[in-house]
């Protein structure tokens, strides 16, 4: 069996990498083989920011749906764009921003690409005014096993399935997303240094009434009375009487920024608990107690894309990433845990804290109303049986975990966070019986049921 | 699949009834561990422990394998490997017989020859093929310290054992390009069942040590783990000795 190797797939975590048996690009416009693909079946892969195995096949095929592909309107008027798949939020930005056009929903980073954020039924910070991802999408085309590419509107449960699906029901090839209309490519932004835990819960309620965008970064480091101290940050597009002179100018200009790279050299052990720390504390003394700015949307939405690595910042080791949800009425809990975490020795270098609303019909989507808290750990074993404490007690109160960042959950917590993991099994053995869409997330946690077939097996005779 | 924190989900241990087998699992139920298959000769040998790691939240399952049985090894494994990715396979098959006895008895001599090479051989074969296409995991072979020179009163003992370390190391490149990460586990005198009633060697250890020691070395990138760890320094001076100083250092 000699064939040359592929090199490692890993996660924006960098934790466990798998090898896959092949990888390929899926060019936009052609089918994709299924007859091709082997036992270990097939992961699509975009721009590999899930922090976790989402995007990786050991021993398997590793589909890459990332392209530079052309974009166009659908229905211009409304703003209601047709893209593919592979497109990247940021060339999505690059082509409508100047047109006056904003994507609905912004995750933290501008490189994922469309099929990503629908598959994981992405969120931004304005989820508890506008919802998730998938609810701002009018039709996907979805490419599957048994029916090949079909359209399908929020009226087909199998759209459902695929919203939050991590790409387990088929792989989007193209999306109708309708946009928000924006006067400007800036942000006017309101700044609140917050001392204690209870203002910063108490301004984020507040947001959901009045911002459109809104989130609170927590520092972990702080004690006593400074426990859970942060900064809020709530936002609104700004129009064109808020600009500067300079602004003005070119009110649509889309700019991505400098960027910096990040050589792969950094120790693992960079990131120590006394320099988080300290940098934890000169960011919250830093920022202003109530200061009104204008950003670009870059600097607002995806302020860590300035450096095009940062995840090499963990070293070797990597690092991941802990979110969960619990409803609004656990305030109890989420304080508890919060304070667990701070105590712990192993507080997170960047907590941020936000406030979602309802739900969107997904079965496997994340976002659910109440207090979504998302923490960066290095991945240090010490740390399990904490992060495995903490999981315990959001089951409890029918909170979850994001699969997107996962890389780590017991696998026996799915189907109480996801208690329409039947009803998703049954709707993706409809399009995919044979199990040929995996990947390693869903390997680690049985998301698509077992693969035995008898439990015992007898050994054979001789 | 491993997670972030590099613990072996779900494992396949081969000959769980063995003293550091045994203590190796428990090691690695309180590692995080949630799903193990174990094999033995008689499965109801396996129960203490089962219910032991039941407890602890542990999925197991019990197979019955006698690698005497040689045809049935590769079978028995392909089975497993068919519903299940295993993260580590860790083999701990293998007798302790006595020279003298395989002087005298050839079919003892042929029950430490398919007991301790080429059953757990083959073993170690079948869990290869099913850790090359799915393409990641660990496969971990114990063998001994009497692999690496040999000795009076265990020459067939250990000449089994050097076979299944040779076997290990040379599958390693092959594995490696697929994913699959090959560890060889050199315990020196442990105080088990199999070694009762024998003079215990300097720097004998207990099966707890040598569980620890392995479940360690599963989280970092070392090819071969002595353990105790001082035996591997030990014998990069012993394997210079010259035959006659070193046989009469190890007959007892």
């Amino acid at each position: 069996m000699a064939r040359p190797s592929e090199p490692l797939v890993a996660g924006w975590g960098r934790t466990p990498r798998s090898r896959p048996r092949a990888r390929h690009r899926l060019e936009p416009g052609l089918d994709a083989d299924f007859t091709q693909v082997g036992r270990r079946g097939l992961t699509v892969r975009g721009l590999g920011r899930s922090y976790g195995d989402a995007a990786q096949n050991a021993g398997g095929t590793v589909l890459d749906l990332h392209s530079p592909s052309d974009a166009a309107w659908y229905d211009e008027t409304n703003g209601v764009a047709l893209l593919d798949g592979g497109l990247s939020l940021e060339s999505l930005h690059a082509w409508t921003l100047p047109q006056g056009w904003f994507a609905p929903v912004v995750p933290g980073t501008c490189h994922v690409t469309m099929g990503g954020a629908f598959a994981a039924d992405v969120h931004g910070k304005n989820h508890h005014h506008d919802g998730s991802f998938a609810e701002h999408v009018d039709w996907i085309e979805l490419e599957s096993p048994v029916r090949g590419v079909v359209r399908l509107n929020p009226g087909d449960d199998l759209f459902w399935a695929t919203a939050g699906g991590m790409g387990l029901t088929g792989i989007i090839r193209r999306l109708a997303l309708s946009l928000r209309r924006v006067e400007t490519a800036y942000l006017r932004v309101t700044t609140n240094r917050m001392a204690s835990l209870d203002e910063v819960l108490d301004g984020l309620v507040a947001a959901d009434q009045h911002a459109t965008y809104s989130v609170a970064w927590l520092d972990l480091f702080g004690t006593g009375r400074g426990l859970g101290r942060g900064i809020l940050n709530t936002a609104e597009h700004a129009e064109l009487a808020d600009l500067s002179r300079r602004q003005t100018r070119a009110p649509l200009d889309y700019s991505p920024g400098l960027r910096l790279a990040l050589p792969d050299v950094v120790p693992s052990g960079l990131l120590m608990p006394t320099m988080m720390r300290a940098f934890n504390t000169l960011w919250w003394r830093r920022a202003p107690h109530d200061d009104q700015s204008v950003e670009s949307a870059t600097s607002f939405f995806h302020p860590l894309d300035a450096i095009t690595n940062w995840n090499r910042l963990y070293g070797r080791r990597g690092f991941l990433q802990h979110q969960f949800v619990i409803p609004s009425t656990e305030v109890g809990l989420l304080r508890h845990i919060i304070e667990r975490l701070a105590n712990s020795g192993t507080a997170g270098f960047l907590a941020v804290l936000k406030r979602f609303g309802p739900a969107s019909r997904g079965h496997l989507s994340f976002p659910g109303e109440g207090w979504t808290l998302a923490v960066d750990f290095p991945a240090k074993p010490g740390l399990a049986g904490l992060l495995d404490e903490i999981d315990d007690l959001i089951a409890g109160v029918g909170g979850r975990i994001y699969l997107a960042k996962d890389s780590r959950l017991d696998p026996k917590h799915v189907p109480t966070m996801y208690p329409r993991l039947e009803a998703w099994r049954e709707l993706r053995r409809g399009v995919d019986p044979e199990g040929l869409l995996t990947s390693d997330l869903n390997r680690r946690l049985g998301l698509t049921g077992p693969r035995g077939r008898s439990p015992r097996i007898a050994p054979r005779q001789p | 699949m491993r997670d972030a924190f590099g613990t072996d989900g779900c494992v396949l241990v081969l000959g769980a009834t063995s003293d550091i087998a045994a203590a190796t699992v428990r090691e690695l139920a309180a590692s995080g561990t949630r799903a193990m298959t174990l094999t033995a000769r008689q499965t109801a040998d396996l129960a203490p422990l089962v219910d032991e790691l039941s407890e602890q939240g542990v999925t197991c399952r019990t197979i019955e394998l006698d690698v005497a049985a040689t045809a049935t090894v590769g079978p028995t494994l392909d089975d497993l490997f068919a519903d299940v990715d295993y993260d580590l396979v860790l083999c701990a098959i293998g007798v302790l017989d006595d020279d003298e006895r395989h002087l005298e008895d050839s079919d003892a001599a042929y029950s430490t020859i398919t007991g301790t090479f080429a059953g757990p051989a083959l073993a170690v074969l079948a869990a290869a093929r099913g850790l090359r296409s799915q393409g990641h995991g660990t496969l971990a072979t114990i063998t001994s310290v009497a692999a690496i020179r040999p000795r009076a009163g265990v020459a067939l003992y250990g000449g089994a054992k050097a076979g299944l370390d040779f076997l290990a190391r040379g599958l390693r490149p092959t594995l490696r390009e697929h994913g699959v990460r090959v560890l060889v586990i050199r315990p020196g005198f442990v105080h088990t069942r199999m070694t009762e009633g024998l003079s215990p060697a300097p720097l004998s250890t207990d099966p707890e040590s040598v569980a620890r020691d392995i479940v360690r070395s599963l989280r970092r990138s070392r090819t071969v783990v002595w353990t105790p760890r001082l035996l591997r320094p030990m014998f990069a001076v012993l394997r210079l000795l010259p035959s006659p100083v070193w046989n009469r250092l190890a007959a007892r």
